[in-house]
């Protein structure tokens, strides 16, 4: 799964099992997961 | 609109009108009072979201239908006539 | 039946509609607010949106912008021919592509007909910061208020009776009427009680409850209404009232031909 870090705004690949939730590169631990491409409805209500 | 005729008699009809609500039936009831042939005309909105109103008509001696056909020929001419003066005062 | 009007512009209408029942005048209003059909944003498709604002509070936003209405070339989805799917004679897509930093208006909506735009452009959508974006399709159809608010082509209408207020010989014009009434009705002119603009009377009768020898009286006037309508934008005020009596009118045929075939 791919994220985004929210310090060194890079994209980052995250093993879990590995290291749980941090930033391989800076160690930050704040990460937010990528908006899918596929195109979403929402109604106007 | 949709029509369901609960019950009829030859002076009597009992109809479901599905999709209105007073905006027509309140006028249109009005209307069938005004008729010197109609003895009784109401509706009833049992719930105002769930159910739908039911327009109940007793006449004296006419069709009960025609009644309600000719109310809203009625109704047609009172608003086409509303809409012909209030263009007119409006272009004014 | 009668009609004086008193005022008329692109938004507001204000008239006196006389000799008609009370349940005439009521179903006018009623049609106005709720079933005059009107174009609004149904649903939107987006395709980035990395502003602030999540993607149903932007729907919502957008579904409440007022777009100038064609009729004619519109119909309702349930009365269309593709069975509400939806086809070109039934929706029109808007679309918008923004980046900040900057506010996005209604205004930078750009519609796929030149006929149907947004009523009024100044409207805020959202405002964006810097590297946010928002690339949306929004999709309007046709519908009516009854349905949700964002189809109410008449945003505000109402009507009052008309009132009539007479003054009896017997007035002291001691004033007590004058300072009482809250719209300033009434004016004390060369020691005579006058009424300026009886319009402007919103029927408290709080003058009749303080003279204490009933010199003056309100009433309304029966079968006698003052509109007052207010419009969205989506139709001038005019073309508001017609449509509406067009509406009921339509009802009323529809109901002709229904009972028609069941007799």
């Amino acid at each position: 799964m791919v994220y985004y870090c929210t310090r060194c705004k890079r994209l980052v690949e995250i093993d879990y099992e590995a290291m749980g939730i941090r930033c391989p590169y800076c160690g930050h631990r704040i990460l937010i997961k990528q908006r899918p491409t596929l195109v979403k409805r929402v109604e106007a209500v | 609109m949709k029509l369901k005729v609960i019950d009829k008699t030859d002076t009597e009809v009992r109809i479901e009108i599905v999709d209105e609500s007073h905006t027509l039936l309140n006028s249109l009831k009005t209307l069938l009072l005004s008729d010197p042939r109609v003895e009784l005309a109401t509706y009833h909105i049992e719930h105002p979201t769930i159910t739908e109103p039911i327009l109940f008509v007793k006449t004296k001696d006419v069709d009960p239908i025609v009644a309600i056909k000719e109310a809203s020929d009625k109704l047609v001419e009172v608003f086409e006539e509303f809409k012909n003066l209030f263009n007119d005062k409006a272009s004014m | 039946m009668d009609i004086d009007i008193i005022e008329l512009s692109d938004t507001k209408a204000r008239f006196v509609l006389n000799d008609v029942e009370p349940a005439i005048a009521n179903g006018l209003r009623r049609v106005i607010l709720a079933e005059v059909p009107t174009m609004a944003i149904d649903y939107v498709n987006i395709y980035d949106n990395t502003s602030v604002l999540f993607d149903e509070q932007i729907a919502l936003r957008m579904g409440l912008i007022p777009l100038i209405t064609d009729l004619e070339s519109y119909v309702l989805p349930e009365d269309c021919d593709c069975g509400g799917e939806g086809c070109t004679r039934c929706q029109l897509s808007l679309n918008l592509s923004a980046e900040g930093s900057k506010i996005i208006y209604s205004g930078d909506l750009l519609s796929s007909d030149p006929k149907v735009t947004v009523a009024d452009e100044k409207i805020p959508i959202i405002d964006l910061r810097e590297r946010q974006t928002l690339v949306l399709e929004a999709v309007a159809k046709l519908g009516i208020g009854r349905k949700h608010a964002k189809w109410q082509a008449g945003v505000g209408c109402g009507y009052k009776n008309m009132p009539v207020i007479t003054i009896k010989e017997d007035c002291d014009s001691c004033g007590r009427c004058v300072d009482e009434c809250p719209r300033n009705v009434l004016v004390i002119n060369n020691d005579k009680l006058e009424v300026t603009d009886p319009l402007k009377c919103n029927l408290c009768k709080l003058c009749m409850g303080i003279c204490d020898i009933d010199a003056i009286n309100v009433i309304e006037k029966p079968n006698s209404y003052i509109f007052n309508i207010e419009t969205d934008g989506s139709y001038p005020a005019k073309e508001l009232v017609i449509q509406g009596a067009d509406t009921i009118i339509l009802k009323a045929g529809q109901l002709k031909e229904i009972l028609s075939e069941i007799e």
